[in-house]
């Protein structure tokens, strides 16, 4: 049902901090005009994301599909996942806001826009600033839009759908409907059960590992299961319980990528167990073929088997885990086995900042006769609500053939959401 | 508390300047990097037969300043490569005298390009080309496509039916 009526709340509750008593439309429109140019500013000069955080097990959330649309985490947020990430994601300045307020600010647009209870909103604006310097050559630094989506969602009943629309700064992906529009997930779907079960079928997330904003992470780049661009279409099942949640996927491919022979067709599943709300352990597998491999370019059956890990030990500190064996099987050469392992640890001293380092390893096999080491350190800022800002200095060891390169990097984020 | 008769007006505003906000930041955002002459460049420096495929330096063929990432372009980086065609040309003469071989097959870098394969593929023989993105099945040339119409009528279903109760 409708809350109460078509006005904003802003327009009902006195003494908001967002609109001060304004008397004549037009102080009200220079307000408008400099909270905007603000905004505007505060959205091109800064940037980072908001999608899925596998650190929120520190809040005793071990499952997702309580706060996302999607049963296995990120993208469109549930209004219960508005709140609590309203609650315990931005950094409180003076005094904890009222629950009244933290339910305002949660909402779509922080409220600036009434939507029916059955459709769900959100849209994420993360530009940033990337810079890459190899052995001794020059920095290269580059801006980059990561992302611009516009996100809708149904929840009628047991009825799901979602899709995403956005603009990226790259010229095609394979999210790309045309050119850099880009669509990364369209799906309908059916939950049953009080969410328990849902099944879908779309363009889906594919179901493996940690599913993480770091889409750069070399398990997820290595197994093609980042939430970035490698989402394929297929059906999946999902289960989520208070303990145990998992999603198996059936892969016909990504239909957003041609010739056909470029569609990777298979499985993925992952099982997670939560013993405590505060720690998960799980396993993932993923088997694809594909006529025409996307980096080898010839007929590649790929697997991926691997162990993930989710931690809390004490609140602050979040450890992640994840540890894939691979295995490449393309026409023309040997089988490659190789293994994949990531290490990350988020810690939040205080409420919306949170300093984490990571560190990555990737056998040698396939392309090179050298292992690849990477190590980062970066902050994670949650300025103020639907806002957050992200620095991280990257430095790697990468192998390519009988070489390593050394790689220093660094990428400075903004990210804005409504 | 009764709204003051500004109210209707005062949102109306502000919904407008937040998507127009946001609007402005995703679009004057965008700016595409790719460098579209550097193909051409590289099989006439090389005297390649064919101008390689964009996935031999951007990441599966995304065209985009942060999407090369592969061995090749790493090694092309190493060479002194600063995304400038005289860069481009001195970092390829640099990696022929050093026989660069990014993907470890036995054949050098610049072999590879001459040869029309892909010096990122350990693969022998493996030819460079860039897949297609778009939406193959969504919208075939001449065919209108059936995700957008299927969603919105979905959208209509559900509200229809919200009505109703």
């Amino acid at each position: 049902m409708r809350s109460a009526s078509t006005h904003c709340l802003i327009a009902r509750s006195s003494g908001n901090i967002l609109v001060p008593n304004m008397r004549s439309p037009r102080i009200a429109a220079y307000f408008v005009r400099a909270a905007t140019l603000s905004l505007f500013l505060v959205i091109l000069l800064s940037s980072s994301r908001a999608d899925a955080y596998p650190w929120m097990v520190r809040h005793d959330h071990p499952g997702c599909v309580q706060c996302h649309m999607d049963p296995s985490g990120a993208g469109l947020l549930t209004a219960y996942g508005r709140e609590e990430g309203e609650a315990v994601l931005p950094m409180r300045w003076g005094a904890q806001p009222s629950d009244e307020t933290i339910a305002r600010r949660a909402r779509f647009a922080w409220g600036l826009v009434d939507t029916p209870d059955w459709l769900l909103l959100g849209a994420g604006v993360r530009p940033g600033l990337v810079g890459v310097k190899v052995d001794s050559g020059a920095m290269s630094v580059q801006t980059v839009l990561m992302q611009a989506d516009l996100r809708a969602g149904i929840r009628a009943g047991g009825f799901r759908a979602s899709a995403s629309l956005g603009v990226v700064t790259v010229d095609s992906s394979p999210a790309s409907v045309t050119g850099n529009l880009v669509s990364r997930e369209h799906w309908l779907g059916y939950a049953f059960a009080h969410d328990s079960v849902t099944l879908r079928a779309g363009r889906l997330n594919v179901p493996f590992g940690i599913r993480s904003i770091e889409h750069t992470a070399w398990v997820r780049q290595q197994t093609r299961t980042d939430i970035n661009d490698t989402q394929q279409d297929g059906v999946a099942l999902a289960y989520s319980s208070p303990w145990l949640r998992g999603e198996a996927m059936g892969i016909a491919g990504n239909y957003q990528v041609s010739p056909a022979a470029r569609r990777e067709r298979g499985y993925s599943a992952y099982v997670e167990v939560d013993p405590r709300p505060w720690a998960g352990v799980g396993v993932s597998s993923l088997v694809t073929r594909a006529d025409l491999d996307p980096n080898l370019h010839v007929a590649n059956t790929r697997q991926a088997h691997g162990l993930f890990a989710r931690v809390s030990p004490v609140t602050p500190l979040v450890l992640l885990a994840e540890f894939d064996a691979l295995l490449d099987a393309p026409t023309g050469m040997g089988a490659s086995r190789r293994w994949v392992g990531f290490l990350q640890a988020d810690v939040e001293p205080r409420q919306g900042i949170h300093l984490i380092a990571a560190g990555e390893g990737l056998s040698a096999g396939l392309n090179t006769t050298q292992r690849s080491w990477s190590g980062w350190v970066g902050v994670d800022w949650f300025v103020w609500s639907h806002i957050d800002l992200r620095a991280d200095f990257v430095r790697q060891a990468l192998g390519a053939g009988p070489e390593r390169f050394q790689v220093t990097s660094f990428i400075l984020q903004g990210h804005a959401y409504l | 508390m009764k709204p003051s008769p500004n109210s209707h007006w005062i949102c109306r505003l502000r919904r407008q300047a937040a998507g127009l906000a946001f609007a402005s930041a995703a679009l004057l955002s965008v700016a595409a990097q790719a460098k579209p002459d550097f193909p051409p460049e590289i099989a006439q420096h090389v005297s390649a037969p064919i101008a390689p495929a964009c996935s031999v330096c951007h990441l599966d063929g995304k065209t985009g300043g942060i999407t090369v990432v592969t061995p090749f372009a790493m090694a092309l980086r190493a060479h002194g490569f600063a995304d400038s065609s005289a860069s481009l040309l001195a970092a390829l003469d640099q990696m022929a005298t050093d026989g660069t071989d990014s993907d470890g097959d036995g054949v050098s870098d610049v072999a590879e390009l001459r040869a029309g394969t892909d010096p990122n593929s350990p693969v022998p023989g493996a030819a460079t080309a860039d897949p297609t993105y778009g939406c193959a099945v969504a919208s075939p040339p001449g065919r209108p496509g059936w995700t957008v119409p299927l969603l919105l009528s979905a959208l209509l279903f559900v509200r229809r039916r919200a009505r109703r109760r």
